[in-house]
């Protein structure tokens, strides 16, 4: 319309410079026909609010041409009731959120599902981390794979429905379906990372190359061995590793080889014991640094020789099951041969971080009951619970209770061991430890209550059984240090009980 | 009386922190002997002090022992999420004294009740002389209003003689000052009009426009206070009301010719804006019968409380008083009779075109309503390739969704990718949800962010 053209126009460079006033639509003259008297600068914005009001109160919609989505399918589970809903947008908000991932589980179990409203929360809950993928899919219904699938942010169904994602999505979302296609097929995943390999930067590389611990194999070999001839340190560190955790693999083989003259046991001595002769290896050579052997590594072994160092990371590549053929011995007695022994840290150390690789259960009880050796090893070595979560269940419990026996809670060190073993508990703990945890819980509530308890309290909380919860909420001191543990339970109860009626 | 739900009692948060507040004391460890009976929920809530905190249902109305200045404060909506949340350990008890002590107050006091005009205390001082004293204080104000706007109609003409290209380059003082001007002047609503200036003349693609019909309006209000006794009744209330002249609730209920209608108020949408610590809070009703819309608006300055008795979602049956105007939409509850959740079927257009037509009939007849309510059937949102959002009706038109609304996934997660009703409020440009209707179920989307 170039009447309000003109007005704009006019009102932009000033009404001081253009004597002419705009014209109107006739059936608007009369109505601004008084303005005449007012004076110039009034009668023109009279003239223009007339024409600012008709174009207003005379407004159409226009034709949009965005395409629609497809709409998603109908809900065969019914919603979560009211009461439950509260609980959920309590949780989403951020408050007793530890307690959403058994809710979700809990709600998906019953078959009931979540409204659409609190979808887009869920979603945001997830950070498209897997597990909580699942459980926000499981507990969604219907909608939320629809939705999922609208937000390039949310779609962890990326890789079946948008595989041009890996080509031009971000570094987060090409990750998650690197690892979503190793899920599915390792071998075709690592195609498809071969295709693109040499294109990245060394940080995606290292990025990609971490996702292929998921479904890793013999068959990732061959690529993990052209990985040690990267350009990047880091990617070469990651392949020497991913490579030690493959015992078949030609690299595991030369380490053995490089192992075996290192060795010797002989018995000997007052009591005729057996004891390792251990001979240092020589300087690494340019084969053994591209099998990742660092003469000068950082981190865990930083402390040691030169020499030491690289004893430590040859044993720790080694399969462990060669130790007990070569020599005979069952891991508690290969540890007992090397007692007292110039390098039998070095020898431990390599033994702990092969037991974490390997997931060697035996070695990782036999590590535990010796603490001799295993005082000197380095913390970064041992994260806390990295060999007591390798042990079955019911030896779990045992070490619990009787580490709970022996340091009950005010122990720190002890603590972040048993929170670790706590947490690697699927769901919840079983009945008599949980019982035995409470009650330490509620004696350091009432006398001192140690400050690292404070930071775990809450993710204690989430794995006491649901059936204590009810004999879980009494007896706690009138100020309660452990009140956020508390408010979880009962939050948890409530929670629970109100999913469980609807 | 049935209860509220979470999402109703977390909506009556003052703000966030509130909220969140209220939420970690929702747990049933925080309190000590509960209760309820039909008409009121209490509590006793260990803080720095034992606190004793009461809710009537009826209103919500809340009260509480503590020192908080917030209004409700985390107590209540901790008592009343408890409620929510596991009723069962909010038992059906005898209230102790304290509660019935208030409840009793609270039904005793005036206020509460139906303003009748007929029933109204008589006064009991000379009301001759009161009656003088504030046409005096009246007239006093016409004066300095009519001072005031011919200063504004110079300031005015230089700001458009100059053109707007001069007036973008100015600081924002210089609308502020105009602004400050017209308080002195008592016209706060022009006032009110002229802070968002600064806003509007940096605004981006077509400012120019926006500023034009801005500037428009403004001298439209200008000629109709200028000649204000020669206006029609209903129009002159509307440039009244543009101006800054208010009604006093009391005023409005006393007032026999104002508009009453009776009807079951859909309440479809709420919206809380804050500036300069005062709190403004929109609440949309619709009647079920009627098809009228209605504004309830509430003010709280600083800490003070805002109306928490209309929750959208609910409906309301009750006679709400009509602000006199020439589109008429503001509205006070005059009386309220009873209220229950949910929101039957939806009393809504069937697109954007009928919702043209009736928000050019509020506009024709009052150009300074800023905001239309509007009430859409079939509307299916969708998003743009620059992550824009629009809303689709069913005869394929499309209207903008403005940029501040902050839920457009909820409303998406909703629809379902099928059509919704939405009630929202429309500015001319782009419509601003506030609540949803899917398969019989109303969402509230007038908060800053879910949950």
């Amino acid at each position: 319309m170039s009447a309000w053209k003109d007005c704009v126009t006019a009102a932009l460079l000033g009404t001081g410079r253009d004597p002419a006033m705009p014209g109107l639509p006739t059936a608007l003259e009369p109505a601004v026909a008084p303005a005449k008297k007012l004076g110039r600068e009034a009668e023109f914005l009279t003239r223009a609010g007339a024409l600012a009001w008709w174009r207003r109160a005379g407004w159409k919609p226009s034709v949009d041409n965005i395409a629609p989505v497809v709409s998603a399918t109908g809900e065969t589970l019914p919603c979560v009731r009211l009461a439950c809903m509260a609980h959920l947008r309590v949780m989403l908000g951020g408050h007793c959120a530890e307690a959403l991932p058994e809710w979700l589980g809990e709600a998906a179990r019953r078959r009931r599902r979540i409204p659409p409203e609190l979808l887009p929360a869920l979603l945001d809950w997830t950070r498209q981390r897997r597990e909580r993928m699942e459980l926000a899919m499981a507990a969604g219904g219907a909608r939320v794979r629809w939705l999922a699938a609208q937000n390039p942010e949310w779609d962890f169904t990326a890789a079946d429905n948008h595989p041009e994602r890996w080509e031009t999505g971000s570094r987060e979302q090409r990750a998650a379906i690197l690892c979503r296609w190793r899920g599915a097929d390792p071998e075709q995943a690592r195609a498809k990372l071969e295709a693109v390999w040499s294109d990245e930067p060394a940080a995606v590389r290292l990025a990609f190359l971490c996702m292929l611990k998921n479904g890793l194999s013999l068959d990732d070999e061959l690529f993990l061995e052209r990985a040690l001839d990267d350009r990047g340190k880091e990617v070469r560190a990651m392949a020497a590793n991913l490579l030690a955790c493959l015992p078949g693999s030609e690299f595991v083989a030369r380490m053995t080889a490089r192992a075996v003259p290192l060795f010797a046991c002989k018995k000997g001595g007052v009591l005729g014991r057996a004891a390792f002769d251990i001979t240092l290896p020589g300087v690494a050579d340019a084969a053994a640094q591209r099998d990742g052997l660092d003469p000068k590594p950082a981190g865990a072994y930083r402390a040691f020789g030169e020499k030491a160092a690289l004893l430590a990371q040859i044993v720790a590549a080694v399969p462990l099951t060669h130790w007990q053929q070569t020599f005979g011995q069952e891991p508690a007695a290969l540890l007992k041969t090397l007692e007292k022994n110039d390098f039998a840290r070095a020898v431990t150390c390599g033994w702990v971080q092969a037991a974490i690789r390997q997931s060697d259960a035996a070695w990782a009880q036999a590590l535990l009951q010796t603490p001799a050796a295993m005082q000197d090893v380095p913390a970064e070595l041992l994260r806390p619970g990295a060999l007591s979560c390798l042990l079955p269940e019911a030896a779990r419990v045992t070490l619990l209770k009787e580490m709970i026996r022996r340091h009950g809670l005010g122990d720190r060190d002890a603590w972040h061991e048993m929170e670790a073993m706590i947490v690697s508990f699927p769901d919840h703990l079983p009945v008599p430890l949980a019982q035995d945890l409470l009650r330490e819980l509620r004696m350091v509530a009432g006398v001192e209550f140690p400050l690292h308890l404070r930071y775990s309290q809450t993710r204690l909380a989430t794995k006491i059984p649901p059936k204590l919860l009810p004999f879980a909420l009494d007896d706690w001191p009138e100020i309660n240090p452990a009140a956020d543990f508390v408010a979880l339970l009962a939050f948890r109860r409530d929670a629970l009980a109100a999913l469980a009626q609807s | 009386m049935e209860t509220l739900t979470a999402a109703q009692v977390l909506a009556l948060a003052p703000d966030p922190a509130s909220a969140r507040a209220g939420q970690s004391l929702a747990g049933p460890a925080k309190w000590s002997a509960p209760g309820r009976n039909t008409r009121s929920v209490w509590g006793e809530c260990q803080g720095s002090a034992l606190y004793r905190t009461q809710v009537d249902l009826g209103g919500p109305a809340f009260h509480c022992s503590c020192p908080s200045r917030k209004f409700p404060c985390k107590h209540g909506l901790g008592l009343l999420l408890l409620l929510a949340t596991a009723p069962v350990r909010v038992p059906e008890a005898t209230p102790p004294a304290w509660v019935e002590a208030w409840i009793a107050k609270r039904d005793a006091d005036p206020a509460k009740k139906t303003a009748d005009p007929a029933a109204a205390p008589a006064i009991p001082e000379a009301p001759a002389r009161r009656d003088a004293e504030r046409e005096k204080r009246a007239a006093k104000r016409e004066d300095r209003v009519r001072a005031g706007l011919a200063e504004l109609q110079t300031w005015l003409g230089d700001l458009v003689r100059q053109g707007f290209a001069h007036a973008r380059e100015q600081p924002a003082r210089f609308f502020d000052a105009m602004a400050a001007r017209m308080i002195d002047a008592q016209a706060p609503g022009v006032a009110r009009r002229l802070r968002t200036w600064p806003g509007i003349f940096a605004s981006g693609e077509a400012w120019a426009d926006r500023a034009l019909e801005e500037t428009g309006a403004l001298q439209w209000l200008l000629n109709g206070a200028a000649r204000l006794d020669t206006l029609p009744a209903p129009l002159r209330a509307s440039v009244r009301a543009a101006v800054g002249w208010t009604t006093s609730e009391q005023d409005l209920l006393a007032n026999p010719d104002a508009e009453r209608i009776d009807d079951r108020w859909q309440i479809v949408g709420q919206r809380v804006e804050e500036e300069d610590r005062l709190r403004t809070q929109r609440t949309w009703l619709v009647g079920e019968r009627s098809r009228r819309a209605a504004l309830c608006l509430s003010f709280a300055a600083g800490n003070q409380p805002l109306d928490v008795s209309l929750v959208p979602g609910r409906t309301l049956d009750a006679t709400l008083v009509f602000h006199p105007s020439a589109a008429p939409l503001r509205a006070s509850v005059a009386e309220r009779r009873d209220s229950t959740a949910g929101i039957g079927e939806a009393a809504a257009w069937e697109d954007f075109e009928e919702a043209a037509r009736y928000t050019a009939g509020w506009v024709s007849t009052d150009p300074w309503l800023e905001r239309a309510p509007w009430f859409v059937r079939g509307c299916l949102p969708v998003r743009g390739d620059g992550g824009n959002w629009r809303l689709r009706d069913a005869a394929g038109n499309a209207v903008d969704l403005a940029r501040e609304f902050a839920q457009p996934w909820p409303l998406l997660a909703v629809s379902g990718g099928r059509p919704v009703t939405v009630f929202g409020e429309w500015n001319g440009r782009v419509l601003l949800p506030l609540g949803v209707v899917a398969e019989g179920r109303f969402v509230a989307l007038g908060r800053e962010a879910l949950p």
